[in-house]
């Protein structure tokens, strides 16, 4: 379309190169996404600002454990004792105490249990018969022995399901602590059959247990000023929320079991061999790598039965949990690592079973997983980071965590076995990195900045799950993560039922995706697209050291990185965290306007060129060949005959004249501009709004690259046109093109239009499909048995 | 219109065992979700150029299939493209992913036609026969045997994004296509 010069005044006010065009009628949907949240977030106070920091009066409990506990390791027991001084620091007092119960939710008569909805009993899941199994016959949940004061004298209590709640002899008053004890037992849970956070494997051909012993202790509830008692019950998803520490702990175990826990070993002279301890001494000196129980001494050791018991003391400061593990059959291996200016004892225990594959990736994950981590947030607070291989998938604690992947039995797994040109799943070798990776960097949420999970458990995972991903990356080119990349969540993205990221941690639909894996692809899509990196992390970090030790919400998350890095997120938070839509932006319209100069010697050479490029209709086409009337009878032929509508005319000349004196000097210049404008409509198919990242080619064959801010759907956020101006022409234009966005459809990404090729489709086309690989079996390997 | 249940799936009860696998459900959900649980699959689906078949590119965690696999077969399986594995994939296949017609009839994958087996996405490539002058109900419950948890969806390429399907353990069967 070519522009009058009254379009050419009105686009001219647009002084960049380019500019939005408002639609004649904006919806309303504009102003709602962009909408402050405001009345979504708490209200600040001087002990949460509105800054997204700690105020001056804020304040947290705390509590300190002196615990006694013996495995029983003939009854798969724990019989333990504890005395827990808890500190009231809040400004208010206390008429009563909660504790968590965590193994009452294996009781039969669980809130877990009878809460469940039933499945397709059509479809019953025929795997799951031994867990079935296992836990009908399970005696579980916590047998509550005693509960008594400082002096001796019996408490009341009274148990809730998976709460126990303390009377306290006097009312608890602001700064004053109170100190009591609990004596308890519970059965260990088989954790090869039930899938629980703890519990323990039994090997049957050395007729051996591994223990990793979790939730076993009564634990403080937390008190806050946000919550008050944070006495949700435990329904199986929302993790925990407790209170920060010093735990002393002597687990009484065989003495011929090696014991993994949170914290130091307080009396390594007592429980190791004189060789085990100068090893375990010359591993706190070294950066290398070394065994302080070899695979062969444990292999040895798995043939021992002493009836002796040993009591190993570990101490731990400013933790919020403590678990540990316990076996005969643990191989040892430990190292220094350094985290930013510290150095961490870094160790990793493992029954034989988990041989090569741990020796060689478990403390080396551990180690760059703190120093990763570090860069990102805070050097790791801790003295010890350890890794235990056992029955438990992965589940982290203070200094600890538990990991399942091995290797098969015959040592071998994926990366290993494969041959060099058949990239394939690698699945025990990346699966254990991965999940220590996640499982150590759970040291920094919760374990250190300590948010409620029990309310959010995204605050954790998700923000976890963010940094794992930038771990892995830095592990090796082309690691294959899970999560992270915005074309991973696109599945999730459109697919529903779905619950808001804010949502309380037992209700959440979709669990792994909705608190994991969204809310680490929103982090990096905030961080590569949105804010950059520089405004990120030091956003992020800032987070991290404000809430370090302390317990954030996500109000405070929120803030802090919109406080630190004056980026207003408010719509972001509000569509990826508070809202189930997805981004889908389709390239829908575009519309070339030139400029008409009015100069005759360029407007009517052009009109004709325009109208050259026609091409004939059909009946032009087949009466090209037939005499007219005209060409009969020559005298039929008048001026109109014989002019040319496009040949330039003296009144042409006179009118242009006559322009060019009533325009100024800077007129005069942008109408011999040479400018092509391009409008561009973007429809937002998906409602979740965001960045414009587009490649726009040129006829000349270069490419321009821009990002439009996701502000451009402020008013408008169902459709927005774009101005292009531009000298050149323009050949395509394309929306997402590093599928950086989470878009859902990149059929409609781009103009021209690219045509989406099936998935299916794709493999059809390869050069190399497998089928031909089925006639050579060099290219196979065959099935372990 | 897709996304209903299939009616006659409902009613296929055995009221005399209802109470004992009642217990026994009730046992099983004191088992906990996987502390960091991961348990879902996707299908892109699409009628081949003979109109009569559907193309299933199917992603699942090899790690879950595998486990699959080594229960049905009663020994253990390791997922790598050989013609034992691929027999084995397929019957499982057959057992969890098919299409029910509205004449009753049960369209099972009829071939598998390869396999792309990476850590972070494992991809299996199948046909199923497929009818298209009937409504046809597509049952997904793979892996429900491995997880309760576990949730597929399935994006039938001739619908827009918004309108995959999620299937569940109580909602294994959705409304594919409505028929010609």
């Amino acid at each position: 379309m070519r522009l009058k010069f009254i379009d050419f005044l009105v686009l001219s006010l647009f002084t960049l190169a380019s500019g939005t065009v408002a639609a004649a009628t904006s919806p309303a949907t504009g102003p709602e996404k962009f909408a402050q949240l405001e009345y979504l977030l708490d209200t600040p106070t001087e002990t949460r600002l509105a800054s997204g920091a700690p105020g001056p009066t804020y304040w947290q409990q705390r509590a300190d454990y002196r615990i006694d506990v013996t495995l029983d390791d003939r009854g798969q027991r724990i019989l333990g004792s504890e005395t827990i001084t808890y500190y009231n620091q809040s400004p208010h007092t206390l008429r009563y105490l909660w504790l968590q119960l965590d193994q009452n939710r294996f009781r039969p008569d669980s809130d877990d249990m009878l809460s469940r909805t039933a499945p397709d009993f059509a479809h019953f899941p025929y795997g799951s018969l031994a867990n079935l199994l296992t836990r009908s016959e399970f005696d579980g949940g916590v047998d509550i022995k005693a509960v008594r004061s400082e002096g001796g004298d019996a408490l009341e209590h009274t148990i809730n399901k998976t709460m126990l709640r303390v009377e306290l002899p006097q009312p608890l008053a602001a700064g004053e602590q109170f100190v009591f004890s609990v004596d308890w037992e519970h059965n260990i849970i088989d954790a090869t059959e039930t899938g629980a956070r703890g519990g323990y494997e039994y090997f049957e051909e050395d007729e051996n247990y591994l223990y990793e012993i979790a939730q076993w202790y009564p634990r403080m509830a937390a008190y806050t000023d946000y919550q008050g008692w944070q006495n949700k019950q435990f329904l199986g998803n929302g993790e925990f929320t407790l209170e920060l520490g010093t735990f002393d702990v002597a687990i009484t175990v065989p003495a011929d079991h090696i014991v993994a826990a949170t914290g130091v070993l307080q009396n390594p002279k007592e429980v190791l061999s004189k060789k085990q301890l100068s090893r375990y001494e010359a591993a706190q000196e070294s950066t290398e790598q070394r065994f302080v129980v070899t695979p062969e001494e444990a292999k040895k050791n798995e043939g021992s039965r002493t009836s002796v018991a040993k009591t190993w003391r570990f101490r731990a400061e400013n933790v919020r949990d403590f678990a540990f593990a316990s076996s005969r059959k643990f191989i040892w291996d430990a190292r220094m690592a350094p985290s930013g200016s510290r150095e961490v004892l870094a160790m990793s225990f493992y029954p034989n079973e988990a041989e090569p594959l741990w020796s060689q990736y478990s403390t080396p994950s551990i180690a760059h997983t703190i120093d990763v981590y570090s860069r990102y947030t805070f050097e790791y607070p801790y003295p010890t980071a350890i890794s235990v291989n056992g029955p438990v998938g992965g589940m982290e604690y203070p200094m600890i965590s538990f990991n399942k992947p091995r290797p098969y039995k015959d040592g071998t797994y994926w990366d290993v076995r494969q041959k060099p040109e058949d990239k394939t799943w690698e699945r025990s070798k990346y699966g254990l990195i991965s999940v220590i990776i996640h499982e150590v960097g759970h040291n920094y949420f919760p374990m250190v900045v300590n948010s409620d999970e029990r309310q959010w458990t995204w605050m954790d995972e998700g923000l976890n799950t963010f940094l794992q991903f930038i771990t892995e990356q830095a592990w090796e080119e082309e690691y294959p993560s899970r999560r992270g990349e915005p074309e991973k969540i696109v599945e999730y993205m459109i697919s529903a039922p779905q619950t808001p990221i804010m949502t309380n941690s037992e209700s959440i639909y979709q669990f792994g995706n909705n608190a994991y894996a969204k809310p680490a692809t929103a982090l990096n899509i905030l961080r590569e697209s949105i804010m950059g990196r520089d405004l990120f992390d030091y956003a992020f970090q800032e987070y991290a050291r404000r809430w370090k030790f302390k317990r954030p919400t996500p109000a405070d998350f929120f803030r802090t990185m919109e406080d630190a890095s004056a980026v207003d997120l408010d719509w972001f938070w509000r569509g990826w965290f508070y809202g189930t839509e997805y981004v889908d932006v389709a390239v829908d319209n575009i519309a070339l306007y030139q400029l008409d100069t009015r100069d005759p010697d360029v407007e009517k050479p052009w009109q004709k060129a325009e109208k050259d490029k026609l091409e004939p209709t059909l009946s032009e086409q087949r009466n090209a060949d037939a005499e007219t009337l005209v060409q009969r009878y020559p005298k039929l032929r008048d001026f109109y005959t014989e002019s040319d509508e496009f040949s330039v005319t003296p009144w042409d000349y006179a009118q242009f004249e006559q322009l060019q004196q009533s325009l100024t000097d800077r007129e005069k210049a942008l109408l011999n501009a040479d400018k092509n404008f391009y409008t561009v409509t973007f429809s937002n198919i998906g409602g979740l709004v965001t960045p414009l990242p587009l490649r726009i080619t040129y006829a000349d064959g270069k490419v321009e690259e821009l990002q439009i801010p996701a502000e451009i759907w402020r008013r408008n956020a169902e459709q927005v046109t774009k101005l292009f101006i531009t000298g050149k022409e323009i050949t395509g234009i394309e929306f997402d093109p590093y599928r950086s966005t989470a878009d859902a459809d990149a059929a409609n990404n781009a103009w021209p239009r690219k045509p989406k090729t099936s998935r299916f489709q794709l493999f059809k086309e390869k050069e190399d499909p497998n089928p031909m690989r089925r006639g050579n079996k060099e290219q196979w390997e065959q099935p372990i048995l | 219109m897709i996304g209903d249940a299939f009616p006659p799936a409902a009613s296929r009860q055995r009221a005399g065992r209802t109470a004992l696998i009642w217990g026994l459900w009730l046992a099983l959900v004191a088992v906990p979700a996987w502390p960091h649980p991961w348990h879902t699959s996707f299908a892109e689906i699409d009628w081949a150029a003979d109109g009569a078949t559907l193309e299933v590119a199917l992603r699942v965690l090899p790690e879950d299939l595998e486990t699959a696999l080594t229960w049905r077969s009663g020994e253990a399986v390791v997922l790598v493209d050989t013609p034992e594995v691929r027999t084995l994939v397929l019957a499982y296949l057959a057992e969890h992913f098919f299409l029910r017609s509205e004449s009753g009839q049960t369209l099972h994958p009829d071939e598998l036609v390869g396999m792309d087996l990476a850590y972070d996405a494992s991809w299996l490539y199948f046909t199923l026969p497929a009818p298209p002058e009937q409504r046809l109900y597509l049952h997904d419950s793979l892996l429900m045997d491995v997880d309760s948890s576990q949730t597929n969806r399935a994006q039938p390429l001739w619908a827009a994004p918004a309108d995959t399907l999620l299937f569940t353990p109580a909602q294994p069967e959705l409304l594919l296509w409505q028929g010609h």
